[in-house]
């Protein structure tokens, strides 16, 4: 099977598997071989400690709803994946840009202590919203994409549960 | 000694409390709320009572009648209240003494408490060591007004009870003083119990933070520890930890040692301690005092083989104070890292959930603390710090060379730790310098790039290589891609987006 995966550039990955599950098998990357080892296996395919080069590699491996790996998680350390093409078909599926949802929601159970933005606010990216008290810490929240607060779902000291919705960026 | 001491904590602290009670001969008794009754305190405790959750609003640990009520019940003769949660509550304190139950937390002979920020920078003051521009005591608005005018932005806004970075705001200007006065005003009713007055700071950017834990017995005998430095916090909240401090001379320790035992001496001090100054452009300026056994703790009874817990808990049972003098010259090197279950890309939100995979480090000069285990639940309701890593050297160097190696070899997954930011931070030449501050990792981009400098090219394609094989392995998603081409050859349309391909939300596959 061969890939190309994005991850800050692009390497072609050749995987060649056959004959008996348990052995070491090759993968190429670019010009560097690698052996492989898959060392154990979660019930639903997603791979746990892999052998790579006779170094035993801890591994996590974050998945969009539809099953695509995003991001690849070596001892912790993420690295953002794309795959973009798979074996050997002249078409190259053009993933759309990431599209990033603009509902903030809490992700724990929590009060909201104040806004920093009210309704028909601009905001960029990253830009902190509100802050949510929770876990003892004052968690500023911060907006998920760059737009327009169109919606405020809750007032401030609002004891929200997991999943409240909180606001929306449009 | 006590007979019997309860323990009103949680966490790792509450485990640390258990061991001490337990090796000074007494019967360690504990509280706990349902979640918890799997963690190691609770397991190890001689005796353990669950907390009934009589308020869904507070937390049980936060419950003070009832766990004075419990406390009377149990016949306890002592109580060890952790950090946080009771630690410096007065009311606590009045409530157990008198039923003639002590609390462990220091005692000063005087008007006030050691909890009072405001009145203790008063004290030192007296006693001549400088201390940083500030206002005098208010709590309300108008005073605020007032006394903002003889100070510059930026300033720090602090009620005088807070503590562990609550009621502690820095201000940049009038807007985000009223606001942040507000905002403190609201917290101090929810966790500062006591009292809502404040006073403002000037504000030093670049300064170093510092402390000296110190012993005193009842017969004043004083032992000022080796200080410890916290280079790298975020929100106020330690996250690295060294001691001794990389540049503090000897000769300023050794004076600071002898005012630290003057201010001591006049407040009376009896048990635990620990003083803190800021040290800006080579002055130490006296900050606070704080009464409470704290993790960084640990560090010191590492660097100095005194076990700080315990000597606390047997000074305040009226034993004297039994230490060699020669601890309070370091002659080894320690450095700490404190992992929380949080994700410091998306700043610093907490990742509570379940551990599913925990690979701790260990081995000579290597020490860990944990309170988390395969499977363990990260519960959503506390700080979300699991584990204490320390590491002992002779050197500075070799400490910071063992640090490293460690925090490569711990793993944890299921949940998002600070563990790859903190190999960056050990690896950067800021760290290596000392010149670190604690608004360095507050900045997201630093942030990335201490990340970042840890990825070699070879890991690079390591992640390509394990993304292959993840898609490789699962059927399922295989088999959509060969749908996707096939629907993508027969439209013909070059890089039209199918509709399976339409990214979700990313989520972790458990």
């Amino acid at each position: 099977m061969n890939y190309i995966v994005n991850c800050g550039k692009k390497h072609a990955v050749t995987i060649d598997r056959k004959g008996e599950l348990n052995k070491p098998f090759e993968i190429s990357v670019d010009k560097s071989k690698y052996s492989v080892g898959v060392r154990r296996l979660k019930d639903d395919g997603s791979i746990l400690t892999l052998m790579i080069d006779h170094k035993v590699v801890p591994i996590d491996v974050e998945r969009r709803g539809d099953g695509m790996p995003v991001r690849v998680f070596l001892k912790g350390v993420p690295f953002d994946v794309e795959i973009s093409k798979v074996a050997s078909t002249r078409f190259r599926p053009e993933l759309p840009e990431r599209e990033v949802s603009g509902e903030v929601m809490a992700k724990l159970p929590g009060q909201i202590l104040e806004f920093m933005v009210k309704e028909g606010d601009e905001v960029e990216a990253g830009a902190p919203v509100c802050i949510l008290d929770a876990m003892k810490m004052e968690n500023e929240i911060v907006a998920p994409k760059k737009g327009t607060v169109t919606t405020i779902a809750v007032e401030p000291n609002a004891v929200l549960a997991k999943g409240d919705l909180i606001l929306v960026v449009e | 000694m006590f007979k019997r001491v309860l323990i009103a904590n949680r966490g790792l602290i509450q485990a640390n409390c258990v061991r001490a009670v337990k090796e000074l001969g007494a019967t360690a008794i504990t509280v706990f709320e349902e979640e918890d009754r799997e963690s190691a305190g609770v397991r190890n405790a001689d005796e353990a009572y669950e907390l009934e959750i009589r308020d869904p609003r507070q937390r049980p640990y936060l419950d003070l009648e009832q766990i004075v009520e419990l406390a009377e019940e149990l016949k306890v003769d002592a109580v060890h209240p952790g950090y946080g949660f009771l630690a410096q509550n007065g009311k606590f304190a009045t409530e157990l003494e008198d039923r003639g139950i002590r609390l462990i937390a220091p005692r000063v002979d005087g008007r006030f408490n050691l909890s009072n920020k405001f009145r203790v920078k008063e004290a030192a003051e007296r006693v001549g060591m400088p201390v940083l521009k500030g206002s005098e005591l208010f709590s309300d608005r108008e005073t605020l007004l007032l006394a903002a005018k003889s100070l510059e932005y930026p300033m720090i806004l602090k009620a005088t009870h807070g503590y562990g970075g609550i009621g502690m705001r820095i201000v940049r200007s009038q807007s985000e003083l009223e606001s942040a006065f507000d905002h403190i005003q609201a917290t101090t009713r929810k966790f500062l119990m006591n009292s809502p007055e404040v006073f403002l700071e000037e504000f030093v950017s670049g300064a170093r933070h510092i402390e000296f834990p110190i012993l005193r017995d009842e017969g004043g005998r004083t032992i000022v520890f080796p200080e410890l430095e916290c280079p790298l916090q975020r929100r106020f909240q330690k996250l690295v930890l060294e001691t001794p401090a990389p540049h503090l001379d000897p000769s300023m320790r050794a004076q600071l040692q002898s005012e630290i035992q003057v201010l001591c001496d006049r407040l009376k001090i009896k048990g635990f301690a620990s003083v803190e100054f800021l040290i800006h452009e080579g002055t130490p300026h006296f900050l606070e005092i704080n009464g409470y056994i704290q993790p960084s703790h640990t560090a010191t009874s590492l660097l100095t083989g005194v076990d700080l817990l315990k000597e606390q808990i047997r000074l305040l049972s009226g034993e004297s104070l039994d230490v060699d003098r020669a601890c309070t010259i370091p002659n080894h090197h320690v450095i700490g890292t404190y992992v929380y279950a949080e994700d410091p890309e998306m700043n610093f939100t907490p990742s509570p959930g379940k551990v599913d995979r925990l690979y701790l480090p260990f081995g000579e000069g290597v020490f860990m603390q944990t309170s988390i285990f395969s499977g363990a639940s990260i519960s959503p309701f506390y700080d979300p710090m699991v584990a204490k890593l320390l590491v002992r050297g002779c050197t500075r160097d070799e400490a910071m060379l063992k640090m490293g190696i460690a925090l490569e070899e711990f793993f944890v997954e299921g949940v998002k730790t600070n563990i790859p930011l903190m190999r960056g931070v050990f690896k950067s030449d800021e760290f290596k310098d000392g010149t670190i501050s604690p608004e360095f990792i507050a900045d997201a981009d630093n942030r990335r790039k201490l990340v970042d400098s840890l990825k070699s090219s070879k890991d690079f394609e390591v992640a390509a290589l394990v993304a292959s094989l993840s898609l490789n392995q699962d059927g399922e998603t295989l088999r959509k891609i060969e749908v996707m081409e096939a629907e993508q050859a027969s439209s013909s349309v070059l890089g039209a987006a199918t509709r399976w391909l339409k990214p979700r939300k990313s989520r972790r596959k458990l």
